[in-house]
């Protein structure tokens, strides 16, 4: 499994794990902290990543764990909104609450309703999880990756060693094989 | 001596894409990423407001899901909420100025900076933008000041406005990767096509 894989899923099952418990009704204190569940999760997923790649993460790295995180946890909290909606709730409970609301709920189909609500947010998590991989790479990556082109070139190759006598003697490098490069044919 | 560094020089320089056709592609490739990521960013705030419009003119399933889609990711208080013909947005005040301070952000990100770069400002720019939003916070949650739904969307808006300066310059970086490794193609492509030769 790769690094970035990795990452994502752990970052993934944080936000799927997170966000699942906040589609249970009888906890909505976890809903004061709003959408922080889906940008920590992403953020998460950034720091691993930038902690097991051997070279500087970029924002875009970031941007891709972020997003792969919140695909994954968006599906297994999707998962608990249909079980929950389906399984454990009372559908009047539900009709209660859209009643008090202003909203009339005799107007609606039901399963159609979760369903375009659970599109929906996993489209809003993986927004947000995707910010929070960005976020992540660009608060824990330390490593100078040159985005702005300010990175150092590389070092030169050493000289070739000489064998002790003094003399610096620098390697030939290879002529291009034929039919490469302009002019030739 | 001379000829063959030459012909090795000639060489190597034609396996790099030519500067100008660089400088006239990734820009108008990040025009293209901002583009995008500023009218999904608006369709996004726009749905906070579309909620209260749709349950005022009798679009309640409209309204209900995105209500309910949106309470997965806000608190929700209709008394720590913007109100609109009588029904609250659809996420509070502080939310409401995290959303449309980062859609300001985006839009005024081409006039401030440049699309060219990838890299992120200094992390502790993003700190400052979060203190006095966790001031606010504090000060309400602990009971010592009240505060309003204006302190609450001002202080989200500077969050927001500053995340922004983060996430569109990751975006670019992102879009970036993808054409460099299909540049990476034309160029195997490329010289391919002239081994063959």
């Amino acid at each position: 499994m790769s690094n970035r894989l990795r990452a994502s899923l752990i970052g993934g099952v944080t936000i799927g794990a997170l966000s699942a418990i906040t589609v249970i009704p009888q906890v909505p204190f976890l809903r004061l902290i709003c959408c922080v569940w889906a940008i920590v999760g992403g953020a998460l997923a950034a720091y691993l990543f930038v902690k097991s790649s051997p070279k500087p993460a970029s924002t875009g790295d970031g941007a891709v764990v972020g997003t792969l995180a919140g695909v994954i946890g968006s599906l297994i909290a999707f998962g608990a909104l249909m079980i929950v909606s389906f399984y454990l709730i009372d559908r009047t409970l539900v009709e209660e609450q859209v009643r008090r609301a202003g909203l009339n709920p005799e107007k609606f189909s039901f399963s159609l309703i979760i369903m375009l609500t659970g599109v929906l947010a996993i489209l809003i998590q993986i927004g947000l999880a995707l910010v929070g991989g960005i976020i992540g790479v660009s608060i824990f990556e330390q490593r100078n990756d040159g985005g702005d082109g300010s990175a150092s070139p590389p070092p030169p190759p050493p000289p070739f060693y000489d064998g002790g006598t003094g003399e610096v003697v620098v390697t030939p490098t290879p002529p291009p094989p034929s039919g490469y490069g302009p002019g030739e044919s | 001596m001379r000829d063959e560094i030459k012909n090795r020089s000639v060489f190597y320089s034609s396996l790099i894409p030519h500067p100008s056709s660089l400088r006239l592609r990734t820009p108008r490739r990040s025009i293209i990423v901002w583009l995008i990521t500023a009218t999904v960013t608006l369709l996004f705030v726009s749905l906070i407001v579309v909620a209260p419009l749709a349950a005022a003119s009798g679009h309640d399933s409209l309204a209900l899901i995105i209500y309910t889609a949106f309470s997965k990711f806000c608190h929700q208080i209709r008394e720590r909420s913007f109100e609109v013909v009588g029904h609250p947005f659809a996420v509070c005040a502080r939310c409401t100025g995290i959303y449309l301070g980062f859609a300001a952000g985006v839009l005024i990100y081409p006039l401030v900076r440049s699309l060219k770069r990838t890299d992120a400002p200094a992390r502790w720019w993003l700190l400052v933008a979060l203190v006095p939003t966790a001031i606010d916070f504090a000060l309400g949650f602990f009971g010592i000041l009240e505060n309003t739904h204006l302190s609450r969307l001002l202080t989200g808006a500077l969050l927001g406005g500053v995340t922004a300066f983060y996430v569109v310059p990751g975006l670019m970086d992102l879009s970036r990767m993808s054409f460099k490794r299909s540049s990476m193609k034309d160029e195997i492509e490329l010289l391919a096509i002239r081994a063959k030769q």
